[in-house]
């Protein structure tokens, strides 16, 4: 479901080229845990962007769903995100003017679905994260484990085939982290990919891959599968 | 969606309400300068008699001396003589047009006990078509006849300010008066009206006060009253006959023409008076007579004079600063929501989706922009009134035409002041949100 072949990503300012991932290929399965891992300023949020399509790599061939979409137009691309790709963040990201509901509603805005459907989606998905009774909530008024949980319900709204997320348990203490780790696995069970960026290894070792990305080079377990330019 | 981005616009005006406000107040100002200095000179330049434009004339024949220009090289005297005026009478029966000039005498009542109430009132001395060549409505009574024009005949019609203030506003037809000295009856009472610029006034005379009354202009030369204006190339004569034999031009003279054939056929009239003129030895300059129209004639009489045009423009420049202002204070705001707008790229919206929110976020902003800049018109406008009490207040009043151009105005202004920092969030990367830990 997810192909990356020959993939490179190169930041160039100035005069001054700074390769920030090396060409690599992976290829990622429908109901895949994948976590990525490797030290600070290894790589790991800018194949983030690029897995999320958010950043275009500056080589290499992308896929999802059979679709290429590396050379998609801004509307092309952004409506490919929006349809099979969930986002959850370290810092949550929610809007905090907005209300649990509101935020959750975020990417349904953009599927143009019907106000019912919207209500039935937000419902399902907070119900999932178990947060029913906090529609009406304000961000703020959440602690850090209920707003990460809220990101995961906006991302599991759109019923995306894939859920990037970037450190999620990164702000949290350990019983609100394990009770996230918890929620992934379940939504992975229900078939959802999921590839997680973590500096945990015990969360790592629970997912069923681990690619490791260093210095900018990336690699399965102990199986190397980069590409050398 | 738009229900949904106007959501999200009263969302955000909420948040930030001082930058709000900064930008609704510097919107607000530029407008209300602006829409205050075009309204009065809109309204100061607009034909009160619309629907005449192409059948009223200034009828203007050029009698001025061969050796001095007259104001201006293409410009031709406004006034004709009184042999003129009485000619074009006599000679164009056929023809529906009215000599004017202006006399102000004392006018009484002529019941002894209300000597108090006397005053200096202002005459238009006319012929019995002034009136349906202006459309003057009236209250009570009617004009007085062609007969009573050629009779001399002691009758006036009054304004409506002039029968309130001298009989309570009680039907006056019938009544005397006393004006200059003479007794006059009164035939009608004319309506009041917006009637401005006066049509058939000059220079500043087209925004004075209307006028006290009206009296046939053949009384007028028959009770040997000079007008208060005149211009004379030689002489003034002798006596009041003298005067009106000699070249001062002083009567104003309007026609109005069913069709352009007929407009031909009243040009070749005063052609073919002048060329007979000019046998007895008048009209010494080449052969020019205009039927001039409502529009040219404002632009003789410079309605819209040149001051107020810079001040317009001024106005204009005070509003584009304010726009400045609002760019800047919009580009922060907007700078502000930059993690907001990357993390809405990240789920899903398009650059087009973020640009449409924005704007209508501008637009909000605009629109009450707009709305406190007409309420700040409005009372610059009632200040002004107060304040320049000698000029005519009916050109500061807003009309719903003004006001909807206000509003028009403001919403240009939000869209101009609004599309870059709007175009430029809409531009914000959508990958800032992952990198921001």
């Amino acid at each position: 479901m997810l192909k990356m072949t020959g993939i490179s990503k190169h930041f160039i300012v100035g005069n001054v080229k700074t390769q920030a991932l090396h060409p690599f290929n992976l290829e990622i399965k429908q109901g895949d845990f994948v976590a990525v891992v490797g030290p600070s300023g290894s790589g790991k949020t800018t194949f983030l962007n690029m897995a999320g399509m958010l950043e275009q790599p500056s080589f290499g061939q992308y896929e999802i769903d059979g679709i290429e979409v590396e050379n998609l137009n801004d509307k092309a691309s952004s409506r490919i995100r929006n349809e099979k790709i969930g986002f959850v963040f370290q810092s949550f990201n929610l809007i905090p003017e907005l209300t649990v509901y509101d935020n959750v509603d975020v990417p349904l805005r953009y599927r143009r679905f019907s106000s019912k459907e919207r209500k039935e989606r937000i419902e399902k998905a907070l119900e999932q994260v178990g947060l029913s009774g906090r529609y009406k909530h304000f961000p703020p008024q959440l602690s850090g484990g209920q707003q990460q949980r809220v990101a995961i319900a906006r991302s599991l709204a759109g019923s995306p085939s894939i859920i990037l997320a970037d450190e999620p348990t990164g702000n949290l203490d350990s019983k609100m982290a394990d009770g996230v780790m918890t929620l992934l696995h379940n939504i992975n069970k229900a078939g959802t990919t999921i590839i997680m960026v973590t500096h945990n290894n015990e969360q790592a070792q629970e997912a069923g891959r681990i690619v490791h990305i260093s210095d900018g080079y990336l690699s399965e377990n102990t199986l190397l599968k980069q590409v050398i330019a | 969606m738009f229900h949904y981005y106007l959501k999200l616009a009263l969302i955000s005006m909420r948040k930030s309400p001082i930058l709000v406000l900064l930008m609704i107040f510097a919107l607000a100002i530029g407008v209300a300068a602006s829409m205050t200095t075009i309204t009065v000179n809109y309204l100061s330049s607009q034909n009160p008699l619309p629907h005449k434009e192409n059948n009223l004339f200034a009828v203007q024949l050029d009698n001025w001396v061969i050796e001095k220009v007259w104001k201006a090289p293409d410009i031709i005297p406004y006034h004709l003589t009184y042999t003129d005026a009485k000619n074009l009478l006599s000679l164009g029966k056929q023809f529906k047009h009215s000599p004017i000039a202006q006399i102000d005498m004392p006018l009484e009542p002529t019941s002894s006990n209300d000597k108090n109430l006397s005053f200096i009132a202002q005459a238009t001395t006319v012929s019995h078509d002034f009136f349906s060549l202006f459309d003057v409505p009236f209250l009570y009574g009617q004009p007085w006849s062609k007969e009573d024009d050629k009779n001399n005949a002691n009758l006036i019609v009054i304004s409506e300010t002039t029968n309130d203030r001298l009989f309570l506003g009680a039907n006056s037809v019938g009544k005397t008066l006393i004006y200059g000295g003479e007794i006059f009856t009164i035939t009608g009472v004319t309506q009041k009206r917006n009637f401005l610029p006066k049509i058939y006034g000059i220079k500043f005379s087209m925004f004075s006060e209307p006028e006290d009354l009206y009296m046939p202009f053949n009384t007028q030369v028959a009770l040997e009253w000079f007008s208060s204006t005149f211009y004379c190339q030689k002489g003034q004569g002798d006596g009041y006959q003298g005067f009106l034999q000699s070249e001062c031009m002083w009567v104003l003279f309007w026609a109005e023409f069913k069709d352009s054939a007929e407009k031909q056929q009243y040009q070749q009239f005063i052609d073919n008076y002048v060329i007979d003129q000019k046998i007895l030895g008048r009209f010494p300059r080449p052969l020019d007579n205009r039927l001039t129209s409502i529009n040219t004639w404002f632009k003789y009489q410079g309605v819209i004079n040149k001051d107020t045009q810079i001040l317009m423009w001024l106005a204009i420049l005070f509003l584009c600063v304010c726009l400045f202002n609002t760019i800047g204070l919009m580009l922060a705001k907007f700078s502000s929501k930059s993690s907001e707008v990357s993390l809405r790229r990240a789920l899903g919206a398009s650059r087009q989706n973020i640009f449409y929110q924005y704007l209508i976020e501008s637009l909000c902003i605009g629109l009450c922009g707009g709305v406190l800049g007409m309420l700040l018109t409005f009372i610059s406008l009632e200040y002004f009134k107060h304040i320049y009490t000698k000029l005519n207040s009916q050109v500061m009043t807003l009309n719903v035409e003004l006001l909807l151009l206000g509003l028009l105005l403001s919403i240009l202004a939000t869209l101009i002041a609004g599309i870059y920092p709007t175009f430029k969030v809409s531009r914000t990367s959508a990958c800032m949100q992952l990198r921001q830990k």
